[in-house]
């Protein structure tokens, strides 16, 4: 797929192949991601390329495509006078599920992200987590193949955050999951394959293990004094510093040997995150 | 506060909708007064040689500058003739007359008729009027001040000291300034233009949250609020001079000229009881700064209005409703002599010859206020209570209340 | 609950469609109640007597119902002549009083309708310039209900408050792209579409059926079959259709062009996503060609402003004459039915486009096919719609003096003069002689000679007066005309010389307010006309030479009342005496409309004094004689044959039948 926009490439000449398990989708803000997710779900036209579903065009498949996908947005604000049932059932009439098939499933979604008690308030009054799990809750009303969620974590606070991990990856059981994110950790765990977008080009796509190991020797630790970590931060790109006493152990992405006494270390989705997007 | 200021208004007017709109109205405005010329003026019949506005031109030559007794005698030797010769209504209907400025002889009357004796003869005579009107304002005063009615006395001091020295001593074209002061159309636009521009002034930061942003920061609150209402008035007043600019070229450019800007006020006949003295150029920039005054008065209100909206909905229908009420109420009772629903309505400012055209009065402590006076400050007294009302209104960080009362003096200043 | 009703239950609770609607249904309601006034005043205020004949020529004017109309007019002429004549026969003693009775008996039972029919004469006059296709018929309804040009601005403000938060509300809590991702999701567009469109046009109709309800209950819509022409605002139409099919035609075109601001405020929500964009392009869309350009251009617009104004769709062609050169200028150019069509075809293209675009744009994008153009549509909307847009003031209680509108004035020691040159007005001092302009503004007549007092009231300590003025802002034949006549009354405080005015009102139609016609029909035609008048705290009573009209005060609610003006008028506070046809003194009590004859006074004129009535027998050779306000402790004052009688604070007056001298006749006789 590609898009072509203002003189740039959002999207370009994106191809990949995703079967069933997580995807992470991690990108710089503004590498593509959105419109990537908009693309496939249908909110933006590509300039090119299509999606196939085992193999059917989605143009072809038309509202059976948008059956097979369960979609949630970045922030998603909903009805604030909605009640939370209200919303879902308005949800199931969208997505063409019979209004009691609809509420059971909603009933039993609801359990599941633990919003029973919630179900008569107002979407209004609910927290910003509260508000995400109703987000993923409503994508995964018509039991859809492909579920795709645009930074479902951005706004949570940790607790949250692991909660709403742990749901994905209970979602993910039988389906493709795509989710894009620029927050390493939400799909370091779960992720089956990464794919890493950068000025709208998919620059690699792999397992954890894999991108880790690709970028194997180029990640350094070493133990330096406060001055000493100061300029390594100004010449090197540091992944992580950490005090000990009066000393820093110091994490450094580099193609090259950054201090005499610096030793190779294994590599994680961070490394890898942060050599991949060196200088943005 | 300066930085602030900045920073609102190019947030809230310098956006690509409201450059559009500004250009769609003043092309609209443009349009609207080349039709008023069409439709209205006699001279806009084409360059030909026998038109009106080519005999027009060619005859000013010899009648504009100071009227003197050779111009109204040379004037007259002409134009009588004419009228005797048309009395009857059986002269030639012939349209090619060679021996006619116009081709034929009822034209020929009907443009001197219009254009040279009528306007002629109101000139000539003004001073006689003015004098009248001065003889008895004088006289007026005299009687009240026996009778101790101290304010009708002085009021009619004020009606003698504005026309004792009243007179038009030159002829020139003033038909394009008739027309000028008569226009209302472009305040209309500008209402519509300040209204689309202020009604998201609070509305835009609710919507996107950043009201309680702008709260936590040293200059949010208070200060935001009055850096909004500085940008949103800066906004309407450049808006309301700009049409005033644009109504001012656009009538000279159609009507090809702007000749006649030296004459007094008066010398429009519907301003013969003008309540200024001052030239029609003159009265162009005080027009346009009147209006700016009425447009930020009504925009205040709008902004007040707006300041208890979530969305920019009920806010805009609500102010296009005032709008709306303003300006049937303002233009039905234009002409009625209730000084008091002109004073009290914004729109008697935009269209201001509701207020200069006739000299009218309010008594306020046994003092005569003219009404454009009375209008003006009664504007300003709804804008300011408006802007309080704003700032007492818009909320504020719990820990600021202080700033509250720096606020009501910054703004009462 | 299916997605349908989802969107119903949004847009009529949660975007508050049903208070709107009910709010509209309300104010739309009570303006319509509180704005309406009959057009033909005389129609409804004589409709018994104005049905007695219409009920005789209903329909088109036959050659029998011209004859019958013409015969009646001679035959109430005849009537009217032949009763003055019994009348002086009768007083003079020719006849006897049962020859009279019996012969009045007939007389009254020819003018027992004579209001009516001037009404209906009128008619007859505007039918006879096109008898082919103008009938006889009750008009005030289907003028009020077809006659009016104006926008409806409670149903057009109603539209944009329920149209704009329709798409906008899903844009500003971004549920757009959920719905667009649904496999429902175009069906929401498709439904919000057709929940708001069925909303505009059930409002629309209602606002249509309740004027149809308050017409037909107020004045009546008989006679729907007749044709159009019948009613003078479609004098000239050349539209064969009849009122009824006016009405329809009109509600329908008022429908679509609700549908047509419905669908243009969706498109512009949908292209720009913000209610403040959305509002003012609505708002401009039908105010900036309202205001601002001619009917003729409006009416050739595909906006929504022409079929949301409907009415001069069906009107003829409006010529009006230049003053100066008596050229004739076309104001208004009647529609003819293949622009009407071709308008009506260009603005459904333009409409079924914006709907083709806005389900699009509401699409997701796999289910559209490749290769179409996505802003085609939106850019053929945008490119035909930028083608398409190419006082009664506060007073003190009025204190009680008797009036007689054939006497002088006693102005607290003041005289009215008239100076012979200017005719201007001036009052005079008579202990010291001195004058003084009875008008106190000094620029009062200075500048236009058509500025001039009328009449004059006295009730210590004030005069009042009337002034009528004519101002011309624009004064040339065009689009619109700014020019006005007013009637204002003045209350001058006679003894401080301090004046305000109690009461002004524009009399002619010829203004128009920011290029909106602004019609005062013929309300106030009465003003133009009225020579003497008087007032109390509640009313204000014009005289005219075809009777008297009450105005009250703060109502501005106008009663003609049939009290013949060719004797003497007077007016205690509380009372209106007067001679009736008979020449039988009558009183009119203002605040109860009740009329009292003083059967035993037959004057050939009278006037009063706060205790007395001076009358002049017509029964007794014109003795002059007084009797008491009720009519009784009648007394002889004097035995000269008189004409007629005035009186002021000291004497009494008349003018001898004889010698033609006025006599002066001290009242303490």
């Amino acid at each position: 797929m590609g898009k072509y926009a203002k003189g740039i490439y959002a999207l370009k000449d994106f191809t990949t192949e995703l079967t069933e398990g997580v995807y992470g989708l991690l990108g710089a803000n503004g590498a593509g991601k959105t419109t990537l997710i908009n693309i496939f779900v249908g909110i933006l036209g590509s300039d090119s390329g299509t999606v196939l579903i085992d193999g059917q065009d989605a143009r072809t498949l038309g509202k059976d495509f948008l059956s097979k996908i369960g979609y949630m947005p970045q922030y998603p604000f909903l009805y604030r006078d909605f009640t939370v049932m209200d919303f879902l059932l308005y949800m199931c009439a969208l997505k063409g599920i019979p209004d009691e098939q609809g509420k059971k499933r909603a009933l039993e979604l609801l359990d599941i992200v633990n919003l029973s008690d919630a179900k008569d308030k107002k979407i209004g009054a609910l927290s910003g987590g509260m508000r995400q799990r109703v987000g993923i809750v409503q994508a995964m009303l018509g039991d859809p193949e492909i579920l795709i969620l645009d930074e479902p974590t951005a706004g949570l606070d940790p607790s949250e955050r692991i909660r709403f991990r742990n749901l994905i990856s209970k979602f993910a059981q039988g389906r493709t999951v795509l989710l894009a994110t620029h927050i390493v950790s939400d799909v370091e765990c779960i992720a089956k394959e990464i794919m890493i977008l950068k000025e709208g080009s998919l620059i690699t796509q792999g397992t954890t293990d894999t991108l880790e190991q690709n970028i194997y020797g180029k990640v350094w630790e070493v133990t330096v004094n406060g001055e000493d970590a100061a300029r390594l931060g100004s010449q090197y790109y540091v992944s992580n510093m950490k005090q000990q006493g009066e000393r820093f152990l110091v994490r450094i992405v580099s193609d090259t040997l950054p201090a005499s006494d610096a030793v190779k270390v294994s590599p994680n989705l961070e490394d890898v995150f942060l050599y991949y997007f060196r200088g943005q | 506060m300066t930085r602030l200021i900045k920073y609102e208004f190019y947030k809230l007017f310098c956006k690509r909708s409201i450059l559009v709109v500004l250009i769609l109205f003043s092309v609209i405005n443009l349009f609207k007064i080349n039709s008023e010329f069409h439709s209205y003026s006699y001279l806009a019949d084409g360059n030909e040689s026998r038109s009106w506005n080519s005999v027009y031109w060619q005859l000013y030559e010899d009648y504009s500058g100071e009227i003197t007794a050779e111009k109204i005698n040379h004037l007259l030797s002409i134009y009588q003739p004419l009228a005797d010769a048309t009395a009857d209504m059986t002269a030639s209907t012939a349209k090619d007359n060679p021996d006619m400025m116009t081709g034929n002889i009822y034209s020929d009357r009907n443009i001197l008729d219009k254009y040279y004796v009528e306007p002629m003869e109101y000139f000539y005579h003004y001073r006689t009027y003015a004098l009248q009107v001065a003889e008895r304002a004088k006289e007026n005063a005299a009687v009240y001040k026996e009778r101790g009615q101290t304010y009708e006395a002085r009021k009619n001091s004020v009606i003698y000291n504005l026309y004792s020295g009243r007179s038009i001593k030159a002829f020139a074209y003033e038909e394009m300034y008739n027309y000028y002061l008569n226009y209302d159309f472009s305040g209309i636009l500008v209402l519509f233009l300040c209204l689309y521009g202020v009604v998201s002034t609070f509305v835009c930061e609710k919507e996107t949250q950043m009201d309680m942003l702008l709260l936590t920061n040293p200059g949010g609150g208070k200060k935001t609020t009055f850096a909004k209402i500085a940008a949103a008035s800066l906004f309407v007043i450049s808006v309301a001079i700009w049409f005033s600019v644009v109504d001012y070229t656009g009538f000279a450019y159609f009507f090809g000229t702007a000749e006649g800007g030296n004459l007094p006020l008066y010398a429009v006949r519907n301003f013969s009881t003008a309540a200024v003295n001052c030239n029609l150029w003159q009265y162009a920039i005080l027009s346009a700064v009147i209006r700016a005054v009425g447009v930020w008065t009504m925009s205040m209100v709008f902004l007040l209005i707006s300041l208890f909206g979530h969305s920019a909905l009920v806010p805009f229908v609500a102010d296009f409703g005032a709008a709306l009420c303003f300006i049937i109420t303002g233009a039905s009772q234009s002409c009625f002599s209730n000084v008091w629903l002109k004073i009290i309505n914004p729109y008697s400012l935009l269209a201001n010859r509701i207020l200069f055209g006739k000299t009218e009065f309010i008594g306020f402590a046994g003092y005569p206020v003219q009404s454009f006076q009375a209008a003006i400050i009664f504007a300003i007294a709804v804008g300011v209570v408006s802007i309080t009302a704003m700032m007492i209104l818009s909320k504020r960080n719990s820990y600021c209340r202080e700033r509250r009362i720096k606020c009501l003096d910054l703004c009462t200043k | 609950m299916s997605g349908f009703m989802y969107e119903v239950k949004k847009i009529m609770l949660w975007q508050r469609g049903l208070f709107y609607i009910a709010l509209v249904l309300l104010f739309g309601t009570v303006w319509l109640a509180l704005s309406d006034n009959p057009v033909d005043i005389a129609m409804e205020q004589y409709k018994n007597e104005y049905e007695w004949y219409l009920e005789k020529v209903n329909g088109y004017c036959t050659e029998e119902s011209s004859l019958y109309l013409e015969q009646e007019a001679e035959r109430i002429a005849k009537a009217k002549e032949r009763q003055n004549s019994l009348l002086e026969n009768y007083y003079d003693g020719k006849i006897s009083e049962s020859e009279y009775k019996k012969e009045s008996r007939e007389i009254e039972k020819v003018l027992e309708h004579q209001n009516g029919f001037e009404v209906i004469y009128q008619q007859y006059l505007y039918i006879c310039e096109n008898a082919g296709n103008r009938c006889f018929l009750q008009t005030n309804g289907w003028m009020g209900l077809l006659g009016k040009g104006t926008l409806n601005f409670i149903l057009f403000l109603g539209i944009l408050l329920i149209v704009t938060p329709v798409f906008c509300s899903e844009y500003s809590c971004q549920m757009d792209t959920l719905i667009l991702t649904a496999r429902e999701g175009r069906k929401s567009a498709l439904y919000k579409l057709l929940i708001i469109t069925t909303v505009v046009l059930f409002l629309s109709l209602c606002i249509s059926l309740i004027e149809y309800g308050f017409y037909r209950f107020k004045y009546g819509l008989p006679d729907g079959d007749y044709p159009i022409q019948s009613i003078r605002y479609f004098a000239d139409s050349s539209k064969g259709m009849s009122l009824l099919e006016g009405y329809v035609s009109i509600g329908l075109l008022r429908m679509f062009g609700g549908v047509f601001l419905t669908i243009l405020l969706i498109f512009i929500s949908v292209l720009a996503k913000k209610y403040a964009v959305t509002l003012l392009t609505g708002a401009v869309s039908v105010i900036i060609p309202y205001i601002g350009l001619s009917k003729t251009s409006i009416y050739r617009l595909p906006l929504p402003l022409p079929f949301l104004l409907g009415t001069d769709f069906f009107a003829g062609d409006i010529v009006m004459s230049d003053a100066l050169t008596g050229d004739e200028k076309i104001i208004f150019a009647e529609v003819g039915t293949v622009t009407l069509l071709t308008l009506l075809f260009v603005s459904v293209l333009l409409c079924t486009l914006a709907v083709v675009w806005i389900v699009r744009r509401n699409s997701n994008r796999w289910l559209m096919k490749s290769g179409q153009k996505k802003r085609g549509a939106a850019f053929a909307v945008m490119f035909g719609l930028a083608l398409a847009v190419t006082g009664c003031a506060g007073r003190e209680k009025t204190g009680s003096v008797v009036y007689n509108s054939s006497a002088g004035y006693d102005c607290m020691g003041y005289e009215i003069i008239q100076d012979a040159g200017d005719f201007d007005y001036s009052l005079k001092n008579t202990s010291t002689g001195e004058t003084y302009p009875l008008a106190r503004s000094p620029m009062f007549g200075v500048f236009s000679d058509e500025e001039e007092i009328r009449a004059f009231y006295v009730c210590p300590p004030y005069l009042y007066y009337t002034t009528s003025v004519m101002e011309s802002y624009v004064n040339r034949v065009g689009n619109y005309n700014s020019n006005i006549t007013k009637v204002s009354v003045v209350e001058l405080n006679l003894n401080t010389f301090e004046e305000k005015t109690i009461f002004e009102q524009m009399t002619n139609s010829g203004r128009s307010l920011l290029g909106i016609d602004y019609e005062t029909g013929d309300k106030w035609k009465f003003l133009d006309f009225h020579h003497a008048f008087f007032l109390n705290d509640d009313n204000l009573f014009f005289i005219g030479d075809d009777g008297i009209t009450k105005v009250n005060r703060y109502t501005r609610k106008t009663v003609k009342l049939e009290i013949p003006t060719n004797g003497n008028i007077s007016f205690d506070g509380e009372s209106i005496f007067y001679k009736n046809e008979q020449g039988v003194l009558t009183r009119y009590d203002v605040s109860s409309n009740e009329t009292y004859t003083y059967e035993n006074i037959v004057a050939y004129d009278f006037c009063m004094d706060e205790q007395s009535i001076y009358y002049i027998s017509r029964t007794d050779d014109g003795c002059l004689y007084s009797c008491g306000k009720d009519g009784n402790n009648k007394e002889l004052i004097s035995h000269i044959p008189a004409m007629s009688v005035t009186c002021d604070t000291g004497n009494i007056y008349v003018l001898s039948k004889e010698s033609g001298e006025e006599i002066a006749l001290p009242k303490s006789h």
